[in-house]
């Protein structure tokens, strides 16, 4: 009896927790899917007659200059990946100093990278704007990847240390025992061992700049370099009146981010509490 | 990391093998004659750390530099003819005689404390359910991390379209249900606007929460509870004295990052109601954006930003304090 009454309560707190994370998607996703003529009705209805998948193609159809949509994610997509493979390179690297060697000024230097975490993005984005102005690389892809890796990089290295630490000390030391030196170890033996929170922290790089609005915001201005968190947010302004179009363009701006956490899913949780958790 | 290792500058040389500290703990490793000479650990480390530097240097440290120089300057880009007017402590001064920054500061600091509590809490809830063995908790726990990959200004959308009068689904269920009998304009109504941004942030923030208690909930070990079970202790003494206790430290961590984070909230708000109605979810974030890029008083806003950085510090060192208290006990 005493089991039962638990279990349907265990029921309930779990149907709860559900329906508060997927109802907001499901609706969503219901909207951009109804033909514009039902949404007045949606909402006593739950479900359109029919669906279609006209908001899909008009909202990727779009080309008016000032915001393609199907541009932004192309940009997205170049600066996000790019972003992601320097800082996994550089990051890793420098991850690989604070978790084994001794040096001068590591604490401080670690405690430095801590802070640039912690100064409101327009402190930083207001500066960054007039230096990218000065040196004519505003409104580029390229001012973007430099924003966003000096963002990842002090996260990176500071989810990293963690791992790094976390491989027994001996790996290396047989490794030079064995005749290689310290890159050699560091890349032939260490690198390739680190793979899964490689992996789980490139990931969370590539979220962190797939979804960054503020600095592309600052920086940004045609084209050639928004990115699809600029373009989603002018359509808040501009298609307020057509939400399918809305909704549409946050289904498909959400997609690479839910693919990707829910394929590494395992390694992410992992990543994500490795560095909380343990310390 | 051990400090007294850290600090010793003996360098062994020995055979052609140079190597720092460690090997003198480590005779496994220097005992072996290694025919290359090896790089010292801490021009590795330089060497490791160079790309960061220089990346760190010019995009951060500069930028950094130059935004506290912009506190005190008057930098007005629509008039470039002007240039930068050394004027002191004026924008500190303007900044915090403005009535309106006063106003985003209060309302950031409720932001702060409702989304902060109310993630924490259904953080810890699913986490504590999630942590009970049932069929199909894999699938919950992946959807669960769809509202924490989401970018905020998506997030924005996703909650227009539940909380919109007519189309959105929340009044919709309401109506149905009879809670209420016409439809509510949850963002235009000044007073429910701020908590609508808050379920927004809620929504796309517990599930951090909850995922960081579950990793830490699964590390407590079966045993510790199983010998506290034979000891004679109930199940409320066991979750008083060894879940509560073995849970304080993760939560000092979440407070601080979600206290960071909801202080330095822009998107989700820019995005979602651009600060109305009459500025009544006009966080810090955004008032500083509008002095500095709308109104184009860079001064104003930098010195804006420093004194957000300065709550936000005041806040971080004061939890701080509480998790090395709770480490000394």
């Amino acid at each position: 009896m005493n089991k039962s009454i638990k279990k349907v309560l265990l029921f309930c707190g779990v149907a709860l927790v559900m329906i508060f994370t997927v109802s907001p998607l499901v609706w969503a996703c219901i909207i951009s899917l109804s033909p514009g003529k039902e949404l007045a009705s949606l909402a006593r209805h739950w479900l359109p007659d029919s669906f279609t998948l006209m908001n899909y193609k008009q909202v990727l159809s779009l080309s008016d200059n000032a915001a393609s949509f199907k541009n932004s994610l192309l940009n997205s997509l170049i600066v996000a990946s790019v972003t992601t493979l320097f800082s996994l390179i550089f990051g890793s690297l420098g991850a690989y100093a604070f978790a084994r060697l001794r040096f001068r000024l590591k604490d401080r230097l670690a405690v430095i990278f801590l802070i640039t975490q912690m100064v409101p993005s327009i402190a930083i984005a207001l500066p960054m704007y007039l230096i990218f102005n000065r040196i004519g690389l505003l409104d580029t892809k390229s001012a973007l990847v430099l924003a966003n890796l000096s963002f990842t990089l002090p996260f990176i290295i500071w989810m990293m240390r963690a791992f790094f630490e976390s491989i027994p000390k001996e790996l290396e030391e047989s490794a030079f025992v064995d005749g290689l030196g310290r890159f050699g170890a560091l890349l032939r033996i260490i690198l390739p061992i680190s793979a899964p929170g490689l992996f789980a922290i490139g990931v969370f790089a590539y979220l962190n700049t797939w979804n960054e609005f503020n600095t592309a915001l600052v920086l940004t201005g045609s084209s050639q370099s928004k990115t699809m968190p600029v373009v989603i947010n002018e359509f808040l302004g501009r298609f307020s009146v057509d939400y399918g179009l809305m909704a549409a363009s946050g289904i498909i701006g959400l997609l690479p981010p839910v693919l990707l956490t829910l394929f590494f899913q395992r390694y992410l949780v992992d990543g994500m509490t490795a560095g909380a958790v343990k310390g | 990391m051990d400090k007294s290792e850290h600090r010793n500058p003996v360098v062994i040389q020995k055979e052609g093998l140079s190597m720092r500290g460690q090997a003198l703990f480590r005779p496994a490793a220097a005992s072996v004659s290694n025919s290359k000479k090896m790089i010292s650990e801490s021009k590795f480390a330089f060497l490791l750390l160079l790309p960061t530097i220089v990346i760190l240097l010019g995009l951060l440290l500069y930028p950094f530099l130059y935004s506290i120089y912009l506190c005190f300057v008057d930098l007005n880009l629509t008039k470039p003819w002007v240039g930068p007017k050394f004027v002191g402590l004026d924008n500190f001064s303007a900044v915090l005689k403005d009535g309106e920054f006063w106003l985003s500061m209060e309302t950031t600091l409720y932001f702060a404390v409702f989304s902060v509590a109310a993630s924490m809490i259904l953080g810890l809830a699913a986490a504590l359910l999630f942590n009970i063995k049932f069929r199909m908790r894999g699938l919950g726990r992946s959807l669960l991390l769809i509202p924490w990959a989401m970018p905020g200004v998506v997030n924005a959308m996703i909650w227009q379209t539940m909380l919109h009068p007519n189309y959105g689904l929340l009044n919709g269920v309401l109506l149905k249900l009879g809670v209420i009998d016409s439809p509510v304009g949850w963002l235009s109504d000044p007073k429910l606007a701020l908590a609508s941004i808050i379920m927004a942030q809620v929504w796309t923030s517990f599930p951090f929460v909850a995922l960081m208690y579950l990793a830490a909930l699964q590390s407590i070990s079966g045993e510790l509870v199983e010998a506290a079970k034979i000891d004679g202790a109930g199940s409320i003494r066991i979750f008083k004295d060894i879940i509560v206790k073995l849970l304080v430290p993760v939560t000092l961590v979440l407070l601080v990052l979600r206290t960071i984070d909801s202080f330095r909230i822009f998107d989700l708000v820019f995005a979602m109601t651009k600060g109305g109605p009459a500025n009544s979810t006009q966080l810090s974030g955004l008032y500083l954006y509008k002095q500095g890029f709308m109104f184009s008083d860079f001064g104003l806003g930098s010195a804006g930003s420093y004194i957000l950085t300065g709550f936000i510090l005041v806040f971080v060192l004061l939890y701080m304090r509480i998790l090395r208290q709770k480490d000394g006990v």
